[in-house]
């Protein structure tokens, strides 16, 4: 990482720093410069789109940390269905836990956006290329294929972990029964 | 804004409501109002939507417009929402009542909830110009109210071939589906369309849901006649 991107990376840090504290909308500029110890004028140099700039890179990067942990910490699975219980037990736990995202869903979900929607397609890009190794391994069922599997998947993932619905997600057995039965029955072999 | 309140399922007396306003009392100002307000928006969107255009569109007064809502904005959004909404669970209800099988039911709740959604004017201007405004309301808690509504409101439809906790989940499972594929669109699959419902619905729903049905916790029963029960006849 050159001197420009660990600077860009110091400010993202900083600007978690002040959402964490203020929330996303009474983060200002002023705020964000202070917090990250530069002028306004040296932080529009890094973020020349300015605050919403900055604001989408913070909210992006702090999603690519919460699935990195996540990747590292179901990858050591040894099954299909292992990765998919203990992604979707962690994920939804890690998520709960989670007070900055928490405080932004109470009182401003719409300041989450567009960078959320930005960082959904990404994420999704990402997931399927993560569960493409397992499927490969474990195989698929006559009729479907690696991509259209994986591509489900990893929507059904994606949808169950950030919106529960009527499943208890802290309960293992109801996540085995979610993972075995409904989204793993048609694609197994 | 609008967000809270499209949260609640419909009340018993709201649907009475849009009940009334369907029916053909074109002279009734509160309809004239809703009408000219989902014009307004199909042109600018939400934010953009002023009362001052609204009563233009109605060719009334703003002052009547106050008179029927005089709460303003929100309350014209709200009715808006709710009248599309019930319009919406009605011709769905219509479909899924003439569906023979599980599977078909799986297929029209799918497709035409899509299609409904793609042809929306005033839904598609809305993402276009502030998709901010959707899709904050198909994430985290917001989605997990969506899921509650829909999946009660069309389960009943699939008690036919299934327990109502199958029913339930199924429901839910169709929503996710439709939610999924209108935030993150894919190449491959257009979902307003049958066919392409259809071979969702047969590679994926259908064994989910009779795993499920066939799951250890609940009674045994024949495979055999679960299939038979999901993708044959009554």
């Amino acid at each position: 990482m050159d001197k420009a991107e660990r600077t860009r990376q110091e400010i993202t840090e900083a600007g978690y720093r002040c959402i964490a504290r203020w929330g996303v909308s009474r983060s200002t500029m002023s705020d964000l410069a202070r917090e990250a110890g530069m002028s306004r004028a040296t932080l529009y140099r890094y973020f020349p789109g300015g605050r919403e700039a900055l604001i989408n890179q913070v909210i992006k990067d702090a999603v690519a940390r919460f699935f990195e942990s996540l990747y590292e910490e179901v990858g050591e699975s040894s099954s299909l269905e292992e990765v998919l219980e203990r992604g979707l037990l962690s994920a939804h736990k890690a998520i709960e836990n989670h007070d900055v995202l928490q405080s932004v869903l109470r009182n401003e979900p719409e300041a989450l956006h567009p960078a959320m929607d930005e960082a959904v397609a990404l994420v999704h890009e990402q997931m399927v290329a993560f569960l493409v190794p397992f499927l490969e391994s474990y195989g698929v069922a006559s009729g479907v294929t690696i991509p259209e599997a994986a591509d489900f998947l990893a929507r059904m993932l994606l949808s169950h972990m950030a919106s529960p619905g009527r499943w208890d997600l802290a309960d293992p057995g109801e996540v085995a029964k979610l993972v075995r039965g409904e989204l793993l029955a048609g694609v197994r072999a | 804004m609008i967000a809270r309140d499209l949260k609640s399922p419909p009340r018993e007396g709201s649907l009475a409501t849009i009940a009334h306003l369907e029916l053909d009392n074109r002279s009734s100002s509160r309809i004239r109002i809703v009408d000219a307000a989902l014009a307004e928006i199909s042109e600018v969107g939400v934010t953009r939507m002023t009362m001052e255009a609204v009563a233009a569109r109605a060719k009334l007064s703003r002052a009547t417009l106050y008179r029927s809502f005089p709460g303003g904005k929100d309350p014209i959004l709200l009715a808006v929402a709710e009248t599309e909404l019930a319009r919406f669970w009605a011709q769905l209800a219509r479909s899924l009542s003439a569906a023979d099988q599980l599977r078909e039911a799986l297929v029209v709740a799918i497709s035409e909830t899509t299609s409904y959604i793609q042809s929306h004017e005033a839904f598609q201007r809305v993402l276009s110009l502030e998709p901010e405004l959707i899709s904050a309301h198909l994430e985290f808690q917001s989605m997990d109210e969506i899921l509650l509504t829909a999946s009660a409101i069309t389960a009943p439809f699939f008690a036919r071939w299934l327990s109502s906790t199958d029913s339930l989940r199924a429901a839910e499972w169709a929503t996710r589906i439709v939610v999924s594929y209108l935030l993150t669109p894919s190449a491959s699959l257009d979902l307003s369309k049958p066919e392409d419902a259809t071979y969702l619905v047969d590679r994926f729903m259908i064994p989910g849901v009779l795993a499920l049905k066939d799951d250890v916790h609940q009674a045994p029963q024949s495979s055999k006649t679960t299939k038979q029960l999901a993708l044959g006849g009554k």
